[in-house]
């Protein structure tokens, strides 16, 4: 007789509403009359989301000490089920932003990858061993090169998915083959048996580490493995570079940290090094490329690989405050990449293009919400106070400063001075110009008020502004997800 | 005598997995080329199988052998089977990467031999009579790698939904959309 483990059903909660709904959607787009699919699965896509928000919170609330569970597979502590109320907030606001994009076909299954990307997501943030941390990005990278592609009237979305497959299935071979180094060395699975077996600096132990990192990096897309984000981000559909922006960014931003002190806290000084070199070279390299952009969505793309620098400086930090300031920074990060690339979106369907500065001319004016809401998310961007940005930057920058990499604090306030030109720039192209002095037209007269995209980003400005006013709550929050890592 | 029959086969075995393996990349017709992997992947098969790794063996046969060598044959069939012209080498950097690389892997192999002949390699690992048989696997999948196990099955699923949904996509404007909807 096979002793299996126990199932625990309220840990895998999320994951399972994610993949329920997913599941459902996916049969409603193709049992359900034709013009009612679109609505059916994005309504159940919606409902899937907010009940991974909420009953990732239910986790929150239940669990106080880190437990792992099926077999040492996942683990259900605080850390995971912060992510899962992330995630799951972004996920129910980008089917907001989805809602009025115009798509030829599949109507009701873009919804469906949509749940199941953020099942993965969902998922992937609770792994405690190397199986299913692989299988877990797996699971959520397979919906979004899919995505990424879904417009596949579009050269530029079919070249998008191309370069995220071939980039992407790099990144998880990679960190395949460091998940392999890693158990030859130990012979454990788990993080924190890798962590018991004492390898000490072990050569393969170390090779391993590096390329679990390397890997991990490119989904957060920290430079230098950030190649494929600018055109992947300019390709796919906007509602899904949202998605991928702010979701994909906060699951492996906290894989990444709880990988790193859970698996290899023997090995700090050897990976708050390397990270601290990767947080420098994003911030250097993001803020100075997005000069250079002209097109709305490859700035925010490099401004995604800036804030991943940001990021990483907390991770660089290897310490509880770090985590905190981590965990507090991705809320309004999140909030303001979901809500920036929505707005783009916007202009996107009016244009019937994509979206270069000049095509911002006037917006302001003409979509007074609009036009204010990128300009708040701008300002938070680039940290001004008033909005999550600023606090964000502080808390970052204080734990980077206590646990020694002062270095890390100055070049990340140039790279915030930096930042503040082109980011501002935006803005000036929002209100100093009118459309019409620059004969930006509109595709096919002015389309209808897009309703479901307004409330989305009056949300995302809520979060952004609100988390500046309710800064202790959620910091109590982070603090209470970061002690379930050891430090 | 039981030795000489595993060092034989040993060598069949290799031998026929560098052959094919050479054959492979060799061949300019790529049909013969997609054949030449099937007898590369039995080769393999019989060296898992030398190893005690019958689970692993038969799932190499299965899947590989089996369902994506057939996959292969079907692309290659659509494509048309229109020979390559015969690689030039492609570009210098290209040349010089791969002599980089084919040094490393001689490299490699003197070291494995130095370490056999001052038989610094004999630590053979303990394992129990079960090691890799079908039954201790399976039992794997439904006790420590439950978890794994079930998210494969997913991760799979949605690999072939995704398949679908872009496979089907019309690319012109209202072709196939009627008897999408229909």
């Amino acid at each position: 007789m096979i002793d299996t483990p126990k199932v625990d059903w309220f840990a895998l909660g999320p994951t399972l509403a994610l993949l329920g709904a997913s599941g459902v959607a996916l049969l409603a787009s193709v049992l359900v009359p034709a013009w009612m699919r679109k609505g059916v699965a994005a309504g159940l896509a919606f409902l899937g989301f907010a009940l991974a928000a909420i009953l990732g919170g239910a986790v929150f609330a239940e669990t106080a000490s880190p437990e792992t569970t099926i077999a040492g597979s996942m683990v259900q502590d605080r850390l995971g089920a912060f992510a899962q109320v992330v995630v799951g907030a972004i996920g129910a606001i980008v089917v907001l932003v989805s809602w009025a994009e115009p798509r030829r076909s599949h109507r009701g299954e873009y919804y469906a990858l949509l749940a199941a990307a953020g099942a993965g997501m969902v998922f992937f943030v609770t792994a405690s061993n190397l199986m299913t941390l692989f299988l877990g990005l797996e699971w959520f990278s397979l919906c979004l090169y899919v995505l990424v592609a879904y417009d596949t009237h579009r050269a530029r979305s079919l070249e998008a998915g191309l370069k995220y497959l071939i980039v992407g299935g790099f990144g998880s071979a990679i960190l395949l083959f460091g998940s392999a180094l890693v158990y030859g060395a130990t012979g454990e699975l788990g993080f924190a048996e890798i962590a018991a077996a004492g390898a000490g600096s072990d050569p393969f132990l170390v090779a391993g580490l590096a390329m679990v990192l390397g890997g991990l990096a490119f989904k957060v897309s920290a430079a230098p493995f950030h190649m494929w984000t600018p055109d992947v981000y300019q390709g796919s559909p906007s509602s899904v570079t949202s998605f991928m922006s702010a979701a994909t960014k906060v699951a492996a931003m906290l894989v990444l940290l709880r990988v790193l002190t859970t698996a290899f806290p023997e090995e700090r000084e050897i990976w708050t090094v390397a990270v601290a070199v990767l947080a420098a070279v994003s911030l250097v390299w993001g803020n100075l490329a997005a000069f250079a952009q002209r097109d709305v969505k490859r700035l925010l793309a490099f401004s995604s690989v800036s804030h991943a620098g940001f990021m990483l400086v907390a991770v660089a930090a290897g310490t509880e405050a770090g985590a905190e300031a981590l965990l507090y920074y991705l809320v309004p990060y999140a909030a303001m990449s979901v809500g920036a690339f929505a707005v783009v979106a916007a202009r996107e369907r009016e244009l019937g293009r994509d979206v270069s500065l000049e095509d911002l001319a006037g917006l302001g004016w003409e979509r007074p919400l609009l036009g204010l809401s990128l300009w708040v998310f701008m300002l938070g961007f680039a940290g001004f106070p008033l909005t999550g940005g600023m606090f964000g930057k502080l808390f970052v920058f204080t734990a980077a400063y206590e646990a020694g990499d002062w270095w890390l604090v100055v070049l990340g306030v140039l790279a915030t001075a930096v930042s503040i030109a082109y980011y501002l720039n935006v803005v000036r192209w929002l209100y100093m110009r009118t459309g019409a002095d620059l004969g930006v037209a509109l595709a096919g007269g002015s389309p209808p008020r897009d309703a479901a995209l307004e409330v989305a980003v009056a949300l995302t400005v809520l979060v952004t502004v609100g988390s500046f006013f309710a800064a202790q709550p959620i910091l109590d929050a982070a603090a209470d997800a970061a002690r379930s890592l050891p430090f | 005598m039981g030795d000489v029959l595993v060092w034989l086969i040993w060598f069949l075995a290799a031998g026929g997995l560098l052959a094919s393996g050479a054959a492979v990349v060799s061949v300019s017709n790529p049909f013969y080329s997609a054949l030449a992997l099937i007898a590369n992947l039995a080769s393999l098969a019989v060296l898992y199988l030398l190893l005690s790794a019958e689970f692993l063996a038969a799932a190499q046969v299965l899947v590989y052998a089996g369902s994506v060598m057939v996959m292969f044959l079907f692309v290659v069939a659509y494509l048309g089977g229109r020979a390559d012209a015969p690689w030039a080498g492609g570009p210098p950097l290209l040349r010089t990467a791969a002599l980089v690389a084919a040094i490393a892997l001689l490299v490699e192999v003197v070291v494995v031999l130095g370490l056999a002949w001052g038989d610094n390699l004999s630590d053979p690992a303990e394992i129990s009579a079960a090691f890799g048989s079908p039954g201790a696997i399976g039992e794997l999948f439904l006790t420590d790698h439950l978890l794994a196990f079930e998210i494969t099955s997913i991760v799979l699923l949605v690999a072939a939904v995704g398949g679908v949904i872009l496979g089907t996509t019309p690319r012109r404007r209202g072709e196939n959309e009627h008897r999408r909807e229909a």
